[in-house]
């Protein structure tokens, strides 16, 4: 594993590493990536050891899973390794839509996830490599098409890549339903009898990863994982990449080292009013309060604060913005992105926004708050997945952090901005229409 | 009754055959489940009903004198929603 010439991106404190390409030569071509990066190491003739010190590598950098589960990669290679014909996913379905990562990743550097992904599939024996992209996210799926042909013309590509574009919904990328599709049947998340257990497609062990996981791996091969852990915490090494939006002036992605505190991701986005609250991880992460805004980027510092990286997601809302409504927006979108399968998230989600909704509009009073928080503990781990579980967080932030806010409402005092426009944006889904009532509901 | 004739016949009943001496415990599938209530009615004890109709089970192990109510629930269960597993021997 050698590396051709000392291009910025190889020295180790040096950012960005993912975005390299880009923020060097304005280029995403295979051309610049090979200028930026070198080539992608690959096993020489006869060199049986190459999955190993793969393996090893990823492990001592303490890479973890950059799609919201942070599950140590090296241990996810293990769970397939042995197993005959693994499938490898490159997971960049980007449900989430406060998050622009894959697609910012896909676009500006659409060969390291590709080297990455090829890496990973070389560690386990993987022969067939699935990227796969939602079917509203155009962009990303473009760019790795482009890629691909560039790298079929230069020759490079060893292992078989298809692109597949599922349908874009919140849930469709949930690890599950993104393999239940892919084996032919709905982009809905399945129930696991036992977990721990690989999930399958036609009984091929499937290994799903996050496209910037795969992005790391890229580098990690190329530079090792020392350079891996030059920057980010002890416990937490790396670079992640992170959304931002609401109250700035530059929303979009950032490269950060792990431990960055997110006032200052903040500032660098252009932080431009006083903020109410952060909304950490995505529409099912949780709400930061403006006291705790100088928390590490990092699982450790987050969990203790109650949050969690999830997608990457960090939108401010500004002080002069109702956490109520805001709260009340994000669940009603999220409970229209239910697949629609379980009781308690078909039922549940519906209730809770509506009771969120008569809050914030002043309608509702304190029985509505008790009820609220009620049906927040009775749905609480009920779910096939975790869509209930990440709105339930959500709404327990809201009500911690928003706590003020709350109480005025349910004395039907609702703030000044509950009237205002919302700060963070839903997206209205075509999809939505055809989920309009539970498909599966019959009266007792 | 089909369930009894269902056990002799086939004789994988893959939901009863997790049934062992040691401690276990209720699982619902969610997905699968379509708020009948049969097991409520069998066992109030254990599982709970939330606002919807649908169950609410806890982690705990079911008590050894509910055993067979359980495994009575398991099998008749009409979406086959109900399993019992091994409960965790240390908790966490």
């Amino acid at each position: 594993m050698t590396v051709t010439e000392t291009a910025p991106a190889t020295v180790a404190g040096a950012l960005p590493r993912l975005l390299a390409v880009w923020h060097e030569t304005a280029r995403t071509d295979l051309g610049a990536h090979l200028l930026v990066h070198g080539p992608m190491p690959f096993p020489g003739r006869g060199d049986s050891h190459f999955a190993e010190r793969l393996l090893e590598a990823v492990r001592r950098s303490g890479l973890t899973g950059r799609g919201g589960a942070g599950f140590p990669s090296a241990r996810k290679w293990d769970s397939v390794r042995r197993s005959r014909h693994p499938l490898l996913v490159v997971n960049a379905m980007e449900g989430e839509p406060a998050s622009d990562k894959d697609r910012v990743l896909l676009s500006s550097a659409p060969h390291l996830v590709l080297d990455g992904a090829e890496l990973a599939a070389l560690a386990v024996g993987a022969r067939e490599i699935l990227v796969c992209v939602a079917d509203d996210r155009p962009d990303g799926a473009r760019a790795v098409q482009r890629a691909l042909h560039e790298r079929a013309t230069a020759g490079l590509g060893r292992v078989r890549v298809r692109v597949l574009r599922p349908p874009g919904r919140y849930v469709s990328g949930e690890e599950s339903a993104l393999v239940s599709w892919i084996a032919g049947g709905s982009a809905r998340p399945t129930f696991r009898k036992e977990k721990g257990v690989p999930l399958t497609v036609r009984h091929r062990p499937t290994l799903v990863h996050n496209a910037e996981t795969l992005a790391h791996v890229a580098l990690i091969a190329r530079h090792g994982s020392d350079w891996f852990r030059a920057v980010g915490m002890l416990d937490a090494p790396g670079t992640s990449l992170v959304s931002t939006s609401g109250a700035v002036e530059r929303p979009g992605v950032y490269e950060v080292e792990l431990g960055t505190p997110v006032a200052r991701i903040l500032e660098r986005a252009g932080l431009v009013a006083e903020v109410s609250g952060v909304l950490v991880g995505g529409y099912g992460g949780t709400w930061l309060a403006p006291e705790l805004i100088d928390t590490a980027y990092a699982p450790g510092p987050l969990a203790a604060a109650g949050s969690a990286m999830g997608a990457g997601v960090l939108a401010a809302v500004p002080a002069f913005a109702c956490g109520v409504a805001e709260t009340a927006r994000i669940v009603s979108y999220m409970a229209g992105q239910s697949a629609m399968q379980c009781g308690p998230c078909v039922f549940g989600l519906p209730s809770m926004a509506g009771d969120l909704a008569r809050l914030a509009h002043g309608d509702g009073d304190r029985p509505t708050l008790a009820r609220l928080r009620k049906r927040l503990d009775v749905v609480s781990g009920r779910g096939a997945c975790r869509h209930p579980d990440g709105v339930i967080r959500l709404v327990r932030s809201a009500l911690g952090v928003f706590a003020v806010d709350f109480a005025e409402h349910a004395r039907r005092r609702p703030c000044q901005g509950s009237n205002r426009s919302p700060v963070l944006s839903v997206p209205r889904s075509a999809h939505d229409a055809v989920r309009a009532t539970p498909a599966r509901w019959r009266p007792r | 009754m089909p369930s009894e004739r269902r056990r002799r016949a086939g004789g994988h009943d893959e939901h009863a055959t997790v049934v062992t001496a040691t401690a276990v415990r209720l699982r619902v599938d969610p997905i699968a489940c379509d708020a009948f209530g049969y097991c409520v009615e069998l066992l109030p004890e254990i599982v709970g009903l939330d606002e919807w109709g649908f169950p609410v089970l806890d982690d705990t192990p079911v008590p050894p004198y509910l055993i067979d109510l359980a495994k009575r629930a398991v099998r008749d269960c009409p979406r086959r929603a109900l399993l019992l597993e091994r409960a965790p021997s240390s908790p966490g």
